[in-house]
């Protein structure tokens, strides 16, 4: 009999938790597959280290964009493969709950069921991510008060107010931290001229971007191929230059925190004063993101203790206790 | 004769649906009791223990990205 699973299936990562066990995977949600064959040669790390960094016959994707299946038949062969590494067979077919954005479409939502299914789950519920991740913070949930919950992920950015076990304001963006260093490449494209790739446009982004001006600032070389001339040439790129760069996206995600804090109704707006804002997800870790929403919302701004596993923490705590959590799967409740 | 028939089955059927209704609204209050149960701290601390253990034990640079989920 296998034990039940959670998974958050993100547009980065892919974390799994087993009941009883606590997080028995996470790997970055990539496939590399044999554009001939159509074969898989690698799943999570493995392949994501392939990214950009293939001969012409293997291609490296991620088969989500946004927080939605872009791919259907290689979304279900990855999620196949990652429940395989788990210990799921044919013949050993468990419940599964998976995180997926709250402003999912119908059709988005059957796609990631159904891929589940075939992949080998016996039942597939789905949990809006938010929630997820205000349980895996570990945010009283359960009392009558505000519970602000940020969550940045790759491709969505979610905000919600929790009170009493359920969502009482939403507002979700599909832009992330993917569009974070996309915008990062665009800019180093455009301004000097060099083409650069996914993995080292988030470099770029951990070593030196950031949402505010904060204290230690360095510069960063980066190195990367010139479009006039096509040879290797490396520029050097300042803290402030990628600040603006990235400024679209970061106001995106503090923009819609602000409408969601603007939904909240008065009752509970007062509690955000005094209890804050949580900050889960990937993106959260952007330096100086937290100051940023503080400065422009003038609430506390606090940052999870498991800002990465957060969402699937929550998810885990609602495998391990299924029956009485399962008015709390979407389309359930509703 | 006949119509007495009726109405003791017309009685009959009201006394089941006041009682069914009554047993779907204390299973409603009962299920909302136990979802909020279950979402206590008391009743999350296992899960938050064990997954704290976990990130304690991975060092960070064997992540794949930062990207988030």
């Amino acid at each position: 009999m296998a034990r039940d699973l959670a998974i958050d299936l993100g547009t980065a990562n892919t974390l799994v938790y087993m009941k009883g066990k606590g997080i028995v995977l996470n790997e970055p949600s990539v496939i590399a597959l044999n554009r001939q064959t159509g074969e898989v040669l690698a799943t999570g790390r493995e392949a994501w280290q392939m990214i950009g960094r293939t001969p012409g016959y293997i291609v490296a994707v991620r088969p989500l964009r946004g927080g939605a299946i872009t791919d259907f038949e290689i979304t279900e062969r990855m999620i196949r493969l990652l429940l395989q590494r788990v210990g799921v067979s044919r013949f050993t077919r468990p419940k599964v709950v998976i995180c997926v954005p709250s402003a999912i479409t119908e059709v988005e939502r059957r796609a990631v069921t159904d891929a589940a299914r075939r992949a080998g789950a016996a039942d597939a519920n789905l949990i809006e991510q938010p929630m997820a991740a205000a349980i895996g913070a570990d945010l009283p949930i359960d009392e009558p008060v505000g519970n602000m919950v940020i969550d940045i992920g790759g491709g969505t950015s979610e905000t919600a107010v929790i009170s009493l076990g359920g969502i009482v304001a939403l507002e979700a963006v599909r832009v992330g931290s993917f569009d974070i260093d996309a915008a990062i490449q665009n800019h180093i494209r455009r301004e000097h001229g060099i083409a650069i790739g996914e993995r080292t446009a988030e470099e770029i982004k951990i070593a030196i971007g950031s949402a505010a001006e904060t204290v230690d600032e360095a510069t960063a070389e980066v190195r990367g191929r010139d479009l006039m001339s096509g040879l290797p040439k490396t520029v050097v790129l300042t803290p402030e230059e990628i600040r603006e760069a990235i400024e679209d996206p970061v106001s995106s995600i503090v923009a819609s925190v602000v409408r969601c804090l603007a939904k909240a109704p008065p009752e509970l707006s007062q509690d955000f004063l005094v209890r804050g804002m949580y900050l889960v997800g990937g993106g959260g870790l952007l330096r100086g993101l937290a100051a940023r929403i503080e400065r422009e919302t003038e609430v506390p701004v606090r940052m999870s203790n498991v800002p990465l596993e957060a969402v699937v923490l929550g998810a885990g705590h609602v495998i391990e206790h299924y029956d009485a959590l399962k008015g709390m799967f979407m389309g359930v409740r509703r | 004769m006949p119509l007495l028939i009726i109405a003791a089955a017309i009685v009959a059927l009201a006394l089941l649906l006041i009682v069914r209704r009554t047993k779907r609204s204390d299973d409603a209050v009962s299920d909302f009791r136990r979802q909020i149960n279950a979402l206590s701290s008391d009743a999350r601390k296992n899960v938050t223990d064990r997954v704290r253990q976990i990130s304690d034990e991975v060092p960070e640079d064997e992540q794949g990205g930062s990207n988030g989920s």
